[in-house]
């Protein structure tokens, strides 16, 4: 045995320090801000340990309640429908036919856009005046003098139909790569026994992929949760309050208004919420099994 | 509100010319005997033509005032030796002021051994980079953008190096013909009666119309109004105009709005706000004896002016909900405004066949005035300025830059291409005369309306009040809210950050 691989940690130094640079520091400091009276825009402000001040705020505060509501509301429309229309695509996929190389490339390709030009793409495409979806909705006599994305009715479905786009072909990925990695034996035992497809999706297909399912679930979750980019740049989270989800909330506090103590507390809370409906989830689906 | 040009005769032009010819020898000789020879060398009186080579556009002509006096690139040249091979970094808005300033950075480069990184980049983003700049002490950006709004917050905190602390610690640095009262709203760049930045822009609101159609039109306006088509003086002739227009054509709208719960949302409100309000602006904001906001922003002529300024959102496209200025430009361009308020410094791109479907067809003046207010201010003004990062370790390499760009001579030449003001005796340049027959008299119109604008208040608080003032205000177009609502809301929250400061 060469004298290195003796000490394993030497390799691991590097991810353990950017680890530390770019995770634990920066978790330390959002923890000591949100103990903390900052504004940027007034350093003559001394930067005073105030306790639970900024959560107290946050408890208390109806814009941070509003922007809770709006993401789950957003959560709510898009998670369930990526996942559905994932789980179908990647049951369409997982069989050959001709030209699949090509269709699941194209699949593929809202994943490789980077989210802020997904957002820009999409702000065209909903422009009130001269948008392609704002033209067929009117040719259809819907949204006239108007548009889906100013109206606060129909803002939030709006900007999920653009996170769905998005973000379905991950889910799909996922679940084709669990769906291609299964055994064929069971298939083809139930087959012989006489099993409809039904039968067989729900249950051999559905039970041996919910590894891969947890997953996609757990990830888009927690994406979900704090999308940003694309509400920002669509309508910012407007109009009005209708789309305003929390990143978007913590964003202007923070960077807007430059109160950091309570974007601070705003960011950990955002944090902590999203572990703990993970956590959630996970023994939820654990004791479903 | 435009006005003619007068025109020259042959003979009148021949006469100005000797004149000028004739004072320009007598500065000339009195300038040569008055100023010690070595001084001399480093001023030019322009009492004739001078060419400009544009090293980067083209070769212009430009005759500047007879008083004009420049400094010569020698002088650049010598007072830059020792920071010759320093970089700096310049942080500025992608408009196309800056974009224009641009071009002529590597002529600054070539004259001074000075390094120029030139940064462009969306308004939010100059904001939220200067801020991270400030908190972080990196001194990453050496010259700074600094729009009005922010000045109070940005000279408050110590964060800007004042100019009037350059000149008086380095008059070797300062340019001999920097003459600070030449510049446009010279006091809008001071803080606590000091000078913290050297001008760089001044616009602001305008009226924009479509002169095409308001010839098309104008006998069938006559027929409905019983009067003429022409720009309206009053509001209750522009709401009248717009009424006429909006669906006139198909895709076409007779007002223009920025409601986007955002910035430009804020500065389209304020226009009307005052318009209802005392012409003593800053009292429409804020109580100067209480320093609160409470029974000033939402009392009755406040809810009033919110209200009108709603009601009027119907003659503008739907989309306005979602405009910022960058939309509301988009849509001017594309020809689907027929008159509205709008940014100044947007005037030129709309002769811009390149991104415009209205070149030749638009109109400036100033915004109308409801009939019974006259002395109100009406529009948003906007004076920006070059300011010096307290942190920078090339303070004297970033204001001999800041200098640079705004010197007279080159000032009319910018000023053209810019269409926002500089310099005062840029404005009576020929270039920028010719510009101005040429482009629906856009500095007669900009100086017109010059007597209407209000300006940002210069406190600390006010940039952190108007992002404040964003979501109320985007309730009440968004019809979640009442006008009386909204503003209670907004004078809460003002209240609130004025509090901190004015317990």
């Amino acid at each position: 045995m060469r004298k290195s691989e003796g000490r394993p940690w030497i390799w691991l130094l590097p991810s353990f320090f950017l680890l530390i640079l770019v995770g634990i520091i920066p978790f330390f400091i959002l923890l000591y801000l949100s103990f903390s009276d900052y504004f940027l825009l007034y350093p003559d402000i001394p930067r005073v340990f105030v306790g639970f001040k900024n959560f107290k705020n946050l408890v208390f505060d109806p814009w941070t309640y509003n922007a809770l509501q709006t993401t789950f509301t957003f959560v709510g429309i898009a998670l369930p429908l990526e996942m559905l229309i994932g789980l179908g695509l990647a049951l369409l996929f997982s069989r050959p036919f001709k030209g699949i190389t090509l269709l699941r490339t194209i699949m593929l390709i809202p994943l490789v856009i980077a989210p802020l030009v997904t957002g820009l793409i999409w702000n065209q495409m909903f422009n009130p005046d001269f948008g392609i979806v704002t033209y067929l909705l009117h040719s259809l006599g819907l949204f006239l003098n108007s548009g889906p994305t100013i109206d606060p009715s129909t803002a939030l479905f709006s900007v999920a139909v653009v996170d769905i786009w998005r973000w379905t072909p991950f889910v799909m990925l996922i679940i084709l790569s669990g769906i291609l990695a299964l055994p064929k034996e069971p298939f083809e035992a139930a087959r012989i026994d006489g099993a409809s497809r039904w039968q067989i999706f729900k249950n051999i297909t559905l039970p041996l992929i919910r590894y891969p399912l947890t997953v996609a679930f757990l990830l888009r979750f927690m994406e979900a949760f704090k999308i940003f980019d694309e509400i920002w740049i669509i309508t910012g989270g407007g109009p009005g309050d209708a789309t305003r989800v929390v990143s978007i909330h913590n964003y202007k506090i923070a960077f807007y208004r430059w109160d950091l103590g309570y974007g601070s507390a705003i960011a950990l809370f955002l944090e902590y919420i999203t572990i703990i409906l993970c956590a959630a989830f996970y023994k939820i689906l654990q004791k479903s099994e | 509100m435009s006005q003619e040009p007068s025109k020259v005769g042959r003979r009148n032009f021949l006469n100005y010319l000797v004149a000028v010819v004739a004072t320009g020898v007598v500065v000339g000789v009195g300038t040569y005997l008055a100023i010690p020879k070595e001084s001399i060398e480093k001023t030019v009186t322009t009492t004739v033509r001078e060419t400009f080579t544009k090293t980067v556009t083209q070769t212009v002509t430009q005759t500047s005032s007879p008083t004009t006096t420049i400094t010569p690139d020698s002088w650049w040249a010598d007072a830059s030796k020792k920071y010759a091979g320093t970089t700096i970094r310049v942080l500025t808005e992608s408009v196309p002021p800056s974009l224009i300033l641009q071009k002529y950075v590597p002529e600054f480069e070539k004259l001074t051994g000075i390094k120029v990184e030139f940064e462009a980049t969306y308004y939010d983003d100059v904001y939220a980079k200067e801020m991270a700049d400030f908190a972080a002490h990196t001194a990453i950006y050496d010259v700074l953008y600094v729009e009005i709004e922010w000045l109070g917050a940005y000279a408050g905190a110590g964060y800007l190096f004042p100019v009037e602390d350059m000149i008086k610690e380095h008059p070797e640095l300062t340019d001999p013909n920097l003459d600070l009262q030449d510049f446009v709203a010279l006091d809008e760049r001071k803080y606590k009666n000091k000078l913290y930045t050297l001008p760089y822009e001044t616009f602001g609101y305008l009226y924009y119309y479509r002169k095409d159609l308001f010839e098309k039109y104008a006998s069938d306006f006559k027929k409905e109004y019983g009067r003429d088509l022409q720009v309206p003086k009053t509001m209750e002739e522009y709401e009248d105009i717009a009424k006429f227009f909006t669906g006139r054509e198909p895709n076409l709208y007779g007002h223009l709005a920025q409601a986007k719960t955002h910035n430009a949302l804020v500065c389209d409100w304020q226009n009307f706000h005052c318009m209802f309000g005392s012409p003593d602006y800053e009292k429409n904001f804020i109580d100067p004896n209480k320093m609160r906001s409470s029974g000033v922003v939402n009392s009755s002529w406040a809810v009033e002016a919110l209200e009108y300024y709603i009601k009027l959102l119907k003659y503008a496209p739907p989309g306005a909900l979602t405009y910022t200025w960058d939309e509301a430009g988009a849509a001017m361009q594309e020809g689907l405004i027929a008159q509205g308020p709008f940014w100044g410094d947007w005037a030129l791109s709309m002769f811009d066949p390149s991104v415009s479907k209205v070149v030749d067809k638009i109109g400036f003046a100033a915004f109308p005035r409801l009939s019974k207010n006259p002395e109100a201010k009406t529009m948003n003004g906007c004076a920006s300025g070059w300011g010096i990062n307290a942190d920078s370790k090339h303070k004297e390499a970033a204001w001999l830059f800041a200098q640079w760009t705004k010197r007279k001579g080159f000032d009319a030449i910018w000023m053209k291409d810019a269409g926002v003001l500089g310099r005062k005796s840029s404005v009576n340049d020929p270039l920028v005369q010719e510009v101005n027959r040429k482009f629906g008299n856009l500095f007669t119109a900009l100086l017109d309306a010059s007597k209407y604008y209000y300006f940002p208040l210069r406190i600390k608080e006010y940039s952190e009040m108007k992002t404040a003032a964003e979501e109320p205000l985007g309730l009440a177009v968004n019809g979640k809210l009442s006008a009386k609502e909204a503003l209670d809301m907004l004078a809460t929250r003002w209240d609130e950050i004025l509090k901190r400061s004015y317990p």
